[in-house]
């Protein structure tokens, strides 16, 4: 299936279920509107608006994928930007970085070790220079006791 | 006279070498901030928050708004020389500058860009200067209908000027407006849409938002496309403007200084409506609108000087009514909060070291803004050398610990990356993100107005007629509506009486 057509489907029960929220939220009357006014009539505008791009989008085709497209290297940039998030708090900010360079540069960039282990090293220095002369107060993790 | 003295008392503020300083290291900063893809003003304003805390108040909003100027300044080189913009509002400064750094004309569109830029920031300050305090007088009278109607509007053009569709346009306001609502009720202050999550409880926040859906979204393109640092020139050669450069653009950044000040001046109105409706009447008027996206000198000059006027108008809600009209604005505001310095009419007397300094620096500032981007655009440049390999992951890097930084939350990373694969999303379905950005600024004055408005009104929707302002807005507003109806059904009528023709 087409992806305007699946992102017209979503936004169509996406405003139908924000009609929905809207309704539970209590409306109110137009003269003392409730919290559900507005999301009760924005979730009305949302349908409308992908009913019509439904509509509009009925016949046409969609562009086949660029050939230079490479959706392998965006999953793996999306997967090391999770990496970051899930194990920041738990290893800190220092050896997450280091490790996430590692993953970006040979995973998606496929560059050579030592450049891999250069700009890994570059990048925790500083973010660490970066933590310290803004007082940023980063997770520090496994680190911690070591560093300020 | 009042103006003239104030801002002599302005100068012998900003004069000061400790001033001096900060005011060139918010030029700098800004103006590395608006080359660098993926951060924008507002995020370092949030980044660089808590080292001004220890600065006098004065210092630390010269330094932060010489932040946000000196990015409208530096978002035009990358939008020049990358086709990627450096900042939301240089976004329409692509079209037209790209195509001219394509065809070998890198020179002339940075050159108007910077004196675009210094003409708009020169007329915005003048009206900062000069016009603030009766502009104050009118805006004051501004009640919740005029705001409706104000954040209407805006947000109806936000959708309008969206390249793809009206349609696509509404819905990304919509989705917008939606997020926005996100967390507790403004007027019966219960939760919505948390599901009983409780960082959601708190809202959504602006920045995650705006770093996943520019920052990581245009990293994710790029990684895609398994992209090289794609400068469209290796010589940029002179930076100057012939005659007929300047004979073609000169009216076009006029325009855009005069529209830019007053979009700016506009709670919402920002740097980008402003750059984006100069570069629409830009077409609109020309003799040549074919050019426009090929090339137009006008499409550059317009819009980056709109955006600069557009950055010193929007101090003026700010410092004369302590109403932030756009992201950056915003922090700005927390920035003087955090100092004990509430902004609104009585800044002027009470905190007139902050006024007037602030209001001098600027002046200084844009002096300093041209000689960064005129004679030195070569280090700018030189920049934008660094292999796109090592610039993604620290852009990545950067937008990590700005994100974290502003809240100390982890959850914040995670609403940054999702936000940065729905933009990705958006990306490939031609969404544009900007009047989703801009809708999720407005969306809680836009509500509160409309609601009090309602209150005030028991319930009559009349009221948005019934004052001069709001009713003008809003008469303006349907004949819009009215001629981009009548547009779409005159294009079908004419797209089916082709088919039976062709049939």
């Amino acid at each position: 299936m087409a992806g305007s057509k699946i992102m017209g489907g979503f936004l169509l029960l996406l405003g139908a279920f924000v009609c929905y929220q809207g309704l539970d939220l209590t409306l109110g009357t137009p003269n003392r509107p409730g919290p559900g006014f507005v999301p009760f009539g924005l979730g009305m505008i949302l349908t409308t608006l992908a009913a019509i791009f439904l509509w509009q989008n009925r016949r046409r085709k969609e562009e086949r994928r660029s050939a230079a497209a490479n959706y392998r290297r965006t999953a793996l940039a999306v997967g090391v930007l999770c990496f970051y998030a899930l194990i920041v708090n738990w290893v800190g900010y220092l050896l997450t970085t280091f490790f996430s360079f590692i993953l970006w540069l040979s995973l998606i960039e496929r560059k050579a070790w030592i450049q891999t282990a250069f700009f890994a090293c570059l990048a925790s220095v500083a973010v660490y220079a970066f933590n310290v002369l803004f007082s940023v107060q980063l997770p520090a993790g496994l680190l911690k006791g070591i560093l300020r | 006279m009042e103006q003239i003295s104030g801002l002599l008392y302005g100068f012998s503020v900003a004069l000061t070498w400790s001033n001096l300083l900060f005011c060139f290291l918010g030029a700098l900063v800004g103006t590395l901030v608006g080359v660098l893809p993926g951060l924008g003003p507002a995020a370092t304003v949030a980044l660089l928050l808590p080292l001004t805390f220890k600065l006098e108040p004065v210092s630390a909003i010269i330094m932060l708004a010489g932040i946000f100027y000196g990015a409208m300044y530096g978002g035009s080189t990358t939008s020049i020389l990358l086709n990627i913009p450096g900042e939301a509002a240089s976004v329409v400064t692509c079209i037209d500058g790209y195509q001219m750094a394509r065809k070998g004309r890198p020179g002339p569109a940075l050159a108007i860009a910077a004196i675009g830029s210094f003409i708009a920031g020169t007329v915005g300050v003048i009206g900062l200067n000069f016009l603030a305090p009766p502009l104050a007088d009118f805006a004051v009278r501004f009640g919740p209908p005029e705001y409706f109607t104000l954040t209407l509007f805006g947000l109806f053009l936000a959708a309008y000027l969206a390249s793809t569709s009206m349609v696509k346009g509404l819905i990304m306001v919509c989705l917008g407006l939606l997020l926005d609502m996100i967390g507790i009720d403004p007027i019966a202050g219960i939760p919505r849409f948390s599901f009983g999550i409780l960082p959601l409880q708190e809202g959504l926040d602006f920045v995650p938002l705006a770093m996943g859906l520019f920052g990581i979204t245009e990293i994710l393109i790029n990684t895609e496309r398994a992209m090289k640092t794609e400068l469209v020139t290796s010589k940029v050669g002179r930076i100057w403007l012939s005659m007929q450069d300047w004979t073609e653009a000169k009216w076009a950044a006029i325009r855009g200084s005069v529209i830019g000040f007053f979009v700016g001046l506009l709670p919402g109105g920002g740097a980008v409506i402003g750059s984006m409706i100069s570069y629409a009447v830009e077409k609109r008027i020309s003799k040549h609108p074919e050019k426009f996206g090929q090339g137009a000198i006008e499409g550059v000059a317009g819009p980056e000087a709109a955006n600069n006027s557009a950055a010193t108008g929007s101090f003026i809600p700010l410092l004369t009514l302590g109403i932030p009209g756009n992201p950056t604005i915003a922090m700005i505001f927390a920035a003087l909060m955090i100092h004990g310095v509430t902004p609104g009419p009585l800044l002027i007397v009470e905190k007139p070291e902050i006024f007037w300094g602030v209001v001098a620096s600027m002046y200084i500032g844009n002096g300093v803004l041209l000689l960064l981007n005129l004679p030195l655009v070569g280090i700018w440049v030189q920049v934008l050398r660094v292999p796109y390999f090592i610039l993604a992951p620290f852009v990545v890097l950067l937008c990590i610990v700005g994100v974290y930084s502003t809240r100390t939350n982890v959850f914040d990373i995670w609403v940054m990356i999702a936000f940065g694969i729905i933009g990705y999303i958006f990306r490939k379905l031609a969404f544009e993100p900007g009047p989703l950005l801009l809708a999720f600024v407005l969306g809680t004055i836009s509500e509160r107005a409309f609601r009090q408005s309602l209150l005030m009104s028991k319930g009559s929707p009349l009221i948005f007629f019934e004052r001069p302002v709001s009713a003008a807005l809003m008469i303006l507003l349907l004949v819009l509506v009215g001629t981009q109806i009548i547009f779409l059904l005159r294009r079908k009528t004419q797209s089916i009486n082709r088919f039976r023709g062709g049939g």
